[in-house]
């Protein structure tokens, strides 16, 4: 009689990911208790709030899930593209909500928005100009993950809000 | 730009929140208006004029003036 075995693959874990993702949930925290301070400052309704962080939840599990199946060598190669790019879908759904939530602010929201949103492509820019350039000096290359770079992103827009608002406060 | 927005909602008994609401803006809005941190869109600044019942001259000014 022939012996099934199932294999669970190892799982590689992304460390720098997983220290942004806990940097990224300190900062959530952070602009809890900072909306709470001044309501006015961060005008993002609780719906909008949870619409975000549900879809980039579902991105980080798919992208998981997907990791985990492409371990898998012997599934179709069609199969291995649609699994490697599903996350892709949830993204969109996150850039969406981003969109509908950004539309709907007043026009000083928006400024400061695209003030924060050049903060955070200026500094997302920067550190991985930096971190290229240290390469060239014998620094390992650091493995960031999609994950990494969203919460890079996110950190920096973030500081950016916190920054623009203060001008306009 | 300066404007007189402070002294004209204060007149009306209106506070920062209220006009908000009126403009369907943010309080923050009104507040980097009034201590002229913002200045307003052409349409916002109509349709402060419209709902204080003045022209926008007379709430909006160049600073040399």
């Amino acid at each position: 009689m022939r012996q099934v075995r199932f294999t669970v693959p190892s799982m590689h874990i992304p460390w720098v990911s997983v220290t942004l993702i806990v940097l990224l949930l300190l900062i959530g925290l952070i602009s809890v208790i900072q909306k709470n301070a001044y309501p006015d400052s961060f005008n993002m309704p609780l719906g909008a709030a949870l619409r975000l962080n549900a879809w980039a939840l579902v991105a980080i599990a798919v992208s998981v899930a997907a990791r985990w199946c492409l371990k898998q060598p012997d599934w179709a190669p069609g199969l291995r593209v649609a699994l490697a790019l599903a996350p892709l879908l949830p993204g969109v759904l996150y850039a969406r909500a981003i969109l509908h939530w950004v539309r709907g602010l007043d026009e000083l929201q928006r400024r400061i928005q695209s003030e924060a949103c050049i903060f955070a492509a200026s500094g997302m820019g920067l550190v991985f100009m930096g971190f290229d350039l240290l390469q060239s000096a014998g620094l390992p290359p650091l493995h960031w993950g999609w994950e990494g770079a969203y919460a890079l992103i996110y950190i920096f827009w973030m500081l950016g809000s916190l920054i623009s608002n203060r001008r306009y406060r | 730009m300066k404007n007189h927005l402070r002294e004209l909602r204060a007149a009306r008994e209106w506070s920062q929140a209220d006009l908000a609401e009126k403009l369907h803006v943010s309080r923050q809005t009104i507040n980097a208006l009034e201590t002229e941190k913002y200045d307003p869109s052409l349409p916002l600044a109509f349709k402060i004029a419209r709902l204080l019942g003045l022209p926008i001259e007379e709430i909006f000014f160049p600073e040399e003036d």
